[in-house]
């Protein structure tokens, strides 16, 4: 075995995996190569002073105490399984709530007939009562409820606004569309909720005749 | 420690005993400072990683698998946070920091060296090894000073045995570069002094 021979064996042998013949030609060269010697040697070195060197510096005595400290901190600032649950429970109800809101609060807000008997312009009692303001009020409500009962007939859907405005002027609704507008009026957000989440049988709710079916019976 | 006892202090500390991990804190935390340490090279940066270790351990341990020693997920966990911090540092000066290679810190005790020329031994030792490349310096450290296998230095470094080998080839490698111009009686010198400290 030659020197060159030799260095590549030199990771095995400090690994301590060189074994057998290989390892007795090994020793046999190192023992009669000082070139081979003294690099080991200062592999050796090294490795030992690696292992055994304690020059650095020491550790606070408090640095167990921070660790824990610091696990307690996280841990009370990390929200439990349950606390976690319920904190998720609750944002679930939140935007549900909010989306009742939305959904069955707000259309009832911007109904115009409760709108515009506070933001319509109120008309003079004086002028009220002239001819004239009459003649106007029955063309529009002339006007409207023609408009409606076209839309109606059409199998259009009447917007709220629409619906709203003919409250206001005290116009008769088709009565499917007067049901589901005072349905929409008289909505509870809290049941809306409540159904949301405990969806109930369907009820066998008595639905007055409409006048359709009066005048059939 | 033992390797039953530790695990039952692991079993209690996943409970939430708290002195449990404690105990497991003081078993490991020198051995991990010294890691750290010859790896980020700084005292305070050291000691803040390995605070980091210990606290994403404990909140980890629920991961942790009986099949390996603690000590390697721990220095695994450890030298993540390392490879983070150099890598930040890297981001901030441009490039490795080796101001700190070769300068002993104030406070470093003077345990092994009796001798000036021994000293001086060991601080050109710790120059060359902190110039590796961090995976080799890590490899070295783990092998030499934890006696950690090659197979398990590849679960703290997720490289395969295979590349733990390499590195080790190359480190030594390198480190016969470095030192090589130093005289052979210093070896023997520092190897006789090396045996006598750790006997």
């Amino acid at each position: 075995m030659n020197c060159l021979q030799a260095e590549q064996l030199f990771d095995a042998y400090l690994d301590g995996q060189l074994a057998g013949s290989l390892r007795l030609e090994f020793d046999a060269h190192r023992l009669r190569c000082r070139r081979c010697q003294q690099t080991l040697a200062m592999l050796e070195s090294v490795g030992t002073l690696i292992a055994t060197d304690t020059a650095q510096p020491p550790l606070p005595g408090d640095f167990t105490d921070r660790v824990m400290t610091q696990i307690a901190r996280r841990a009370a600032r990390r929200p439990r399984p349950l606390r976690r649950l319920l904190l998720v429970a609750g944002a679930v109800c939140q935007a549900a709530a909010v989306l009742t809101f939305v959904l069955y609060w707000m259309p009832q807000q911007s109904n115009p007939s409760a709108d515009r008997a506070s933001t319509a312009p109120r008309v003079a009692p004086e002028y009220a009562n002239t001819p004239e303001f009459r003649a106007v009020r029955e063309l529009v409500v002339d006007r409207v409820e023609r408009r409606l009962w076209e839309v109606h007939h059409a199998g259009a859907q009447l917007t709220t606004d629409l619906v709203g405005l003919a409250r206001y002027l005290n116009i008769s609704l088709p009565a499917d569309v007067a049901r589901e507008s005072l349905k929409m009026a008289g909505a509870n957000p809290w049941q809306a909720l409540w159904d949301a989440f405990l969806p109930r049988a369907e009820e066998e709710t008595e639905t007055p005749p409409t006048t359709d079916e009066l005048h059939s019976i | 420690m033992p390797r039953d006892e530790e695990q039952k202090l692991i079993a209690r500390a996943r409970r939430g005993h708290a002195d449990a991990y404690r105990a497991l804190v003081e078993a490991y935390k020198e051995r991990l400072y010294a890691f750290v340490w010859r790896t980020v090279r700084h005292h305070h940066e050291a000691e803040d990683i390995c605070q980091a270790a210990f606290v994403k351990a404990y909140e980890s341990l629920d991961s942790y698998s009986e099949e390996y020693a603690f000590s390697t997920w721990l220095f695994t966990i450890a030298y993540r946070l390392c490879l983070n911090h150099v890598r930040k540092r890297k981001a901030l000066s441009g490039d490795v920091d080796f101001a700190h290679v070769g300068r002993a810190e104030p406070d470093a005790p003077q345990v092994l060296a009796n001798t000036e020329e021994a000293r001086r031994l060991r601080r050109t030792i710790w120059s060359a090894v902190e110039q590796l490349s961090l995976p080799q310096r890590s490899a070295v450290l783990l092998f030499y000073r934890e006696g950690k296998s090659c197979e398990d230095i590849g679960r703290v470094l997720n490289t395969p045995t295979v590349t733990v080998k390499s590195h080790l080839h190359r480190a030594r490698a390198k480190l016969r570069k470095l030192l090589s111009a130093e005289l052979v009686d210093d070896w023997m010198a520092l190897q006789f002094l090396g045996d006598t400290h750790s006997a």
